[in-house]
């Protein structure tokens, strides 16, 4: 049994649901509760028994006096002796323990008030519509609210039992604390109901998603790395497998960027892949998953490819917004890229991997066919010069 | 019977409120097909829409039609709860999870 689990069970007998009964007929939020009625009613009745016994030994401290020698007199004495017998009795065998009874009730209750009231840990006790019955002090704190803020409030129907959810709560207009929360049902006065413990988990939830970023990204240029592409293109390659939206994976290689390096330094060829970047994320829509593999390696997951067509299609963009900045001139090196692009096909069976993989080859191809080119060129342009030397 | 209407309320374009957006509409999907009307709304894009609807924390799912109104907070991938605090019938697709 888990320490929560513990907690309910020991929750179900509710000492605090009299609390929070008072707190709620009261309205006394985080005061103190009434207390002490009971304890009023006993002393009363002790009084009462008190006088009445003094009272008795009076009358018959009288009646000694004036020596009056009848059944009343008789009558009086007995029932003085009586009440002194049963007094000390009553007060030994009942008064006493119940006595004793209603203190250890009220330590007990004071001791789990003291509990919920300075536990780190906010809780809240939520109804079946999802109203909140009970919101202890962390709770109030946590969600920058007053108990009167709170109680009776829509929190929601907590949807998930018995286990950890991560989620926000809104402190104010647009600012939120992240909690923990953890939910496992309860009863509170023959009713159903949640039993909600929430934890401030900001600083991790902080420090853990700096790190998954620092993790998927790529440094240099801010595209995510290897591990970022395969970690977010899972999801929609799968639903592209089980026939939701399609998805096409575009490999880019940066061409030339030893000769970059070599000729303008290694600060030059960062600044080329930066570039590169740059222009990816000019021509890709951002719901589309751009990564730098490593090296001059680059990858496009594209999420709902619209058309094929070469004048919509992405390289024909990536090619236009190339040929622009080649154009400005603005930088001591001409950009150039050989692309691949794999439509993924939802009746087959093959993995991002695969697809990843004949995608790069389409790339080779193209660069290997842009070597081609070049060479085809510059075998025209030595024949041409070889031609004109001749002339 | 009329088409679902949802709306949902995150905190931001973080990843957690992108599994939550994308989990529920994966479960509206399996539920309804494209028969159902889901609105998602960042309180921190427009933070007064917390206030005025009361919400106290996200993800935040309010079922608005058809009557009554229910609304849950949680984990949105739990497909067994959401069935269950819809009162849906199960899929089948919430034990594949």
């Amino acid at each position: 049994m888990s320490r929560h689990q513990q907690g309910s069970t020991y929750f179900a007998p509710s000492p605090l649901g009299s609390e929070v009964n008072d707190r709620l007929s009261n309205g006394a939020g985080h005061g103190n509760p009434a207390r002490g009625t009971s304890y009023s009613a006993l002393r009363i009745i002790l009084a009462v028994i008190a006088i009445a016994f003094a009272a008795e030994v009076v009358v018959m401290l009288i009646l000694a006096q004036v020596a009056i020698d009848s059944l009343v007199a008789e009558a009086f004495a007995d029932a003085a002796m009586l009440t002194t017998i049963i007094a000390p009795a009553l007060y030994f065998i009942v008064f006493r323990p119940l006595l004793a009874l209603i203190r250890e009730h009220r330590h007990s209750k004071e001791s789990f008030r003291a509990i919920v009231d300075k536990s780190d840990d906010g809780i809240l006790l939520v109804g079946q519509s999802g109203i909140v019955r009970f919101a202890n002090h962390a709770a109030t704190h946590l969600l920058n609210r007053k108990y009167e803020q709170l109680v009776c409030k829509n929190f929601g129907l907590p949807i998930s039992e018995d286990k950890t959810t991560e989620i926000d709560l809104v402190t104010g207009a647009g600012m939120t604390v992240t909690a923990e929360m953890r939910v496992l049902s309860t009863h509170w006065h023959n009713e159903s109901c949640f039993l909600v413990t929430l934890r401030d988990v900001t600083a991790n939830a902080n420090l853990r998603e700096k790190l998954r970023e620092q993790s998927l990204h790529d440094e240099l240029t801010g595209l995510h790395n290897r591990r970022g592409f395969f970690t977010l293109s899972e999801r929609p390659f799968k639903m592209a497998q089980r026939g939701g939206p399609r998805v096409r994976l575009c490999f880019i290689d940066l061409d030339g960027m030893k000769p970059i390096n070599d000729v303008h330094g290694h600060d030059c060829g960062d600044l080329a892949l930066k570039d590169t970047a740059a222009l990816l994320r000019d021509t890709f829509r951002e719901t589309d998953i751009i990564a730098r593999l490593g090296g001059d390696e680059f990858a496009v997951l594209c999420l709902s490819p619209a058309s094929t067509t070469e004048e919509t299609s992405p390289i024909a963009r990536l090619q236009e917004r190339v040929a622009d900045f080649n154009n400005a001139g603005h930088r001591p090196y001409q950009l150039s890229f050989s692309m691949g692009t794999v439509d993924h096909d939802p009746s087959g069976s093959a993995s991002l991997n695969e697809l990843l993989a004949r995608a790069d080859e389409h790339m080779y191809n193209h660069k290997q066919e842009k070597q081609t080119a070049r060479d085809q060129q510059e075998a025209r342009l030595a024949a041409a010069a070889v031609a004109h030397s001749k002339i | 019977m009329d088409a679902p209407k949802f709306k949902l309320y995150v905190t931001g374009v973080t990843p957690r409120s992108r599994r939550a957006v994308s989990a529920l509409r994966a479960f509206c999907k399996a539920h309804w097909g494209d028969d159902f009307e889901l609105a998602i709304v960042d309180i921190l894009q427009d933070p007064s829409r917390a206030g005025d609807d009361g919400v106290l924390a996200t993800p935040t799912l309010v079922k608005v039609a058809p009557e009554p109104s229910i609304r849950m907070i949680g984990d949105m991938s739990d497909s067994k709860a959401l069935v269950k605090a819809l009162g849906l019938a199960p899929t089948g697709a919430e034990d594949a999870e």
